[in-house]
C-alpha cells in the first residue's frame, strides 16, 4: 500500500485540457519546472498552500479585499464546504481538499491516469463534471468518477492557472508541455495576487481578455512553439455550466511569436496591430481575437487600412516599409501561399512596380484603389498591359505583362486567389520601396496602450 | 507491390452526436467519431467484443455536411429520487455525416456482420440510426496520399507544404469493459478536409491516404 500512497503525491499530465492546467498550476506554485517534477514534499507543501489560501479567504467579508477566492468559489465549486457555515471552518476545509483515509478508497482506477482512485467525485470538484449522485456517466457501479488525489487536487489548482471574471473563469491552454509551463509560471503571481486584494469578480482585463493574454503569452515564448493554443472560458456553476474552446493554429501561434523574437518584425507588428483597430477595441486586442476567430482577416484587415491610407493621401505612408514584408511572412508562413505562386505574384509584382514608378501619383492610386476588387483589378490589369509594352525594360524584352499562369493564380485559382491577390498588392510596395520610393513620414506608429505591458514584459524576459 | 485486398465500409446517418467524455456535465461534442466508437459499433455488428479479435485495426475518414445545437430533455439516472428530475440540456450535433472505415483483416467476418449486424447499427448515440455499405477494393501499400477527412495520429509527420494539417485532439482509443479504464491517444482531424499529404500505411485508387489507428478493443485499455 506504501507505494500506492506514494504514487499519490505524483502529478501526471492527462488528457483533460483542465486537470492539465491545473497540474501546471501546482507546478508553478511548488517552483518546478514540470508537473512532473514536482517532489512528494513540494506536492504537500503546495497541498497546504491552497488550503491556507482557501482557509484565509474563508472569512472574508463580501466586498473586502481577498474575498476574490471565496467569490471565485461558487463558480467553480458549487456546493463545497466553503459555503456551508458547519463546513466552513479550517478543519471542514482540510477535510475537502485531503484525501480520505487509504482503507476507504473505492476499489475502482482514477478515471484519468488510471491510478487508484481515493474517493467518487462530482461537479463539486470536477469542472464540467456530472454530480456524484448521477448514473448516466459513470461506469457501472460507480458512485461518481473516481480520481486520484493529485487529478483531483490538479482540478482545486485551477483558481492559481485561470483567471474569474464576469461569471467565467478564463485561461490559456496549449499540448506544447514547454510553453504551457512558461504561460502557466507567468499567469500564477497575477492570480495569486488577486486572491489577496480583489474584493469582487467583475470582469477585468479588457476586451477580449483571454484571447490577448494567449497573444502576450506567446510573445513571452522563446522557442518555437510546437502545438496549437486554445483560449478556453467556463463556468461549472450547478445552473448555468458554460464551457467555450477557441483554437489557433500552430503555425499562427508560431507566427505571433515570431513578431516579438524577430526584430525584423517588431515594428511591423505594431503597424499591424493599429490596422486591426476597430472603432471601439484596440489593435492589439482585436487582432488577438481574429487570430482565434477569423485568422483568414488579418492580412485582408493590413491591406485593407495600407489602401486607405494610400487612397487619402496619394502617397505610400511610413508604415508600408515595415508592414508590407509583414503580411507577406503571413501570407507564406500561416496562410503557405504556394511557394510556385509566390514566384508568379511576385513576377508581376516587378511589372506592375515598372508601371507605376515610371507615372506621376495617381498611377499608383489608380492601382491601389483597383485593388479593392478583382474584376477592377482585371481591368487596370488589361488596361496596362499595352503601357508596358511600350515601355518594359530591355531584359524582359520577350516576356508579357502577366502571363496565362500567373492570370490564373490571381484570379482562377478558387479559394487560394484571393491570398494570392493580397500577395500581389504587398510585393507591389515591397518592390516600390525596394527601388527608393518616396515614403511619407508623417504617419506615427500606434498609441495602444497594450503595448506598455508587452513591451515592459518584453524587456523583462530579455 | 502488389495491391492488398481490402474491405471498405461506407456508413451514413443523417444526425449523429459524439460525445466528449471529459465533459459529463455539458453535452461537448467532438467533430468526428472517436475509434473507440468505431471500434464499439464494429463489435455491436458481430454481438460482442469476444467476436473482435484483439489486435483488429482500421483507417477511417469522416465527413458532416452540417452542425448544430439541440435542446434535449435529460433524464438523470440518479442514485437519490431527489437528483431525477428532468431538465434541459444543449446538444451538440452533426448532420448527413458519412464516416468510411477500411478494415484489412478478417474481410469475410466482417462483411457478413455489416451486411447482417447482432444489434442495431447505430454511430454515436442509440437514436443516431446508420446505414451501412461495403465493397472490396485494392489498396497500395506504403505511398503516399491526401489526407483531406481522414483520421490520423498526430505522430505522423505533418506536411511542411500547408498549415492544414488538422486539429490536435485527444481522443478515447478504447474503453474497458467494465466503462472504469478509458485509453486516450492523440490525433488529428481536419473539419473541412485538408491537400496536406502523408507518408501511408495504405492508399486508395483515388489517392486517399490510409492511415491504420491504434486497436480500439477493451483489452488495449485495461491497466
Amino acid at each position: 500500500m506504501t507505494a500506492v500512497v506514494v504514487a499519490q503525491d505524483e502529478l501526471r499530465l492527462t488528457a483533460h485540457p483542465l486537470q492539465r492546467a491545473g497540474a501546471y498550476a501546482m507546478a508553478a506554485l511548488a517552483k518546478a519546472g514540470h508537473p512532473h517534477a514536482v517532489t512528494s514534499n513540494q506536492f504537500q507543501r503546495v497541498i497546504r498552500t491552497m488550503i491556507g489560501d482557501l482557509v484565509a479567504a474563508s472569512t472574508v467579508v463580501k466586498g473586502s479585499a481577498g474575498w476574490y477566492l471565496k467569490g471565485l468559489s461558487y463558480t467553480l465549486w458549487p456546493n463545497c464546504a466553503l459555503h456551508y457555515k458547519s463546513k466552513c471552518t479550517p478543519a471542514g476545509i482540510a477535510t475537502w481538499r485531503s484525501a480520505p483515509p487509504v482503507e476507504e478508497w473505492p476499489d475502482a482506477p482514477c478515471s484519468l491516469c488510471g491510478r487508484p482512485a481515493c474517493a467518487w467525485y462530482g461537479n463539486v470538484d470536477i469542472p464540467m463534471g456530472a454530480s456524484v449522485e448521477h448514473r448516466n456517466t459513470t461506469a457501472p457501479d460507480h458512485q461518481g468518477t473516481p480520481l486520484c488525489f493529485p487529478c483531483v487536487s490538479s482540478f482545486h489548482a485551477l483558481p492559481y492557472v485561470f483567471t474569474a471574471g464576469g461569471g467565467l473563469l478564463y485561461g490559456v491552454h496549449s499540448w506544447d508541455e514547454e510553453f504551457m509551463a512558461r504561460a502557466t509560471r507567468s499567469a500564477v503571481p497575477a492570480n495569486r495576487r488577486n486572491m489577496a486584494l480583489r474584493r469582487d469578480l467583475k470582469r477585468g482585463g479588457g476586451f477580449f481578455a483571454v484571447e490577448f493574454a494567449a497573444l502576450r503569452a506567446l510573445r513571452w515564448w522563446d522557442r518555437r512553439i510546437t502545438a496549437g493554443v486554445q483560449a478556453i472560458q467556463f463556468s461549472n456553476n450547478t445552473r448555468d455550466m458554460k464551457f467555450h474552446v477557441e483554437d489557433m493554429g500552430q503555425p499562427l501561434a508560431e507566427w505571433l511569436r515570431s513578431t516579438a523574437s524577430d526584430s525584423g518584425r517588431r515594428i511591423g507588428f505594431r503597424y499591424l496591430a493599429q490596422s486591426q483597430a476597430s472603432a471601439k477595441v484596440p489593435g492589439l486586442r482585436m487582432l488577438a481575437w481574429r487570430a482565434f476567430n477569423q485568422p483568414a482577416q488579418i492580412p485582408a484587415r493590413a491591406t485593407g487600412w495600407i489602401r486607405d491610407q494610400i487612397s487619402e493621401s496619394g502617397r505610400i505612408p511610413a508604415a508600408v516599409p515595415h508592414l508590407a514584408p509583414l503580411v507577406r511572412t503571413y501570407l507564406t508562413e500561416v496562410l503557405h501561399v504556394l511557394e510556385k505562386d509566390v514566384g508568379h505574384v511576385t513576377t508581376v509584382a516587378r511589372r506592375i512596380a515598372d508601371v507605376v514608378t515610371t507615372n506621376d501619383d495617381k498611377s499608383l492610386k489608380k492601382f491601389v484603389v483597383a485593388t479593392r476588387r478583382p474584376n477592377d483589378l482585371k481591368s487596370w490589369l488589361r488596361s496596362e498591359i499595352a503601357g508596358w509594352a511600350r515601355k518594359r525594360p530591355a531584359d524582359t524584352a520577350s516576356d508579357p505583362f502577366i502571363s496565362v499562369a500567373q492570370w490564373r493564380v490571381l484570379f482562377d485559382a478558387g479559394n487560394s486567389s484571393w491570398s494570392a491577390r493580397e500577395l500581389l498588392f504587398v510585393a507591389v510596395f515591397e518592390e516600390l520601396c525596394t527601388r527608393g520610393a518616396t515614403v511619407e513620414a508623417t504617419d506615427e506608429t500606434t498609441t495602444d496602450d497594450d503595448f506598455k505591458t508587452l513591451d515592459t514584459n518584453d524587456l523583462e524576459e530579455s | 507491390m502488389a495491391p492488398v485486398e481490402a474491405l471498405e465500409v461506407t456508413l451514413t446517418a443523417p444526425v449523429a452526436s459524439f460525445r466528449n467524455p471529459l465533459y459529463q456535465g455539458m453535452q461537448i461534442g467532438l467533430p468526428c467519431p472517436p475509434p473507440s466508437t468505431v471500434g464499439g459499433m464494429l463489435a455491436a455488428t458481430v454481438g460482442t467484443w469476444d467476436e473482435v479479435p484483439e489486435n483488429t485495426r482500421f483507417a477511417m475518414t469522416f465527413t458532416a455536411e452540417g452542425s448544430g445545437t439541440d435542446l434535449e430533455t435529460y433524464h438523470p439516472a440518479a442514485a437519490k429520487p431527489a437528483y431525477r428530475n428532468v431538465t434541459i440540456k444543449d446538444r451538440e450535433f452533426l448532420t448527413n455525416i458519412t464516416l468510411t472505415v477500411w478494415l484489412t483483416t478478417d474481410l469475410g467476418r466482417w462483411e457478413a456482420a455489416l451486411r447482417i449486424p447482432v444489434w442495431p447499427l447505430v454511430l454515436g448515440r442509440s437514436q443516431d440510426l446508420a446505414t451501412a455499405r461495403t465493397r472490396r477494393v485494392h489498396l497500395t501499400r506504403a505511398g503516399r496520399g491526401t489526407q483531406g477527412h481522414a483520421l490520423v495520429p498526430h505522430a505522423t509527420s505533418p506536411d511542411p507544404l500547408t498549415s492544414n494539417n488538422g486539429e490536435q485532439m485527444q481522443l478515447p482509443t478504447a474503453v474497458s469493459l467494465d466503462r472504469a479504464r478509458t485509453k486516450w491517444d492523440t490525433y488529428r482531424y481536419a473539419r473541412t478536409g485538408t491537400p496536406a499529404t502523408l507518408d501511408a500505411d495504405y492508399v486508395t485508387s483515388t489517392g486517399q491516404a490510409l492511415i491504420l489507428l491504434p486497436p480500439p478493443h477493451p483489452m488495449k485499455a485495461t491497466a
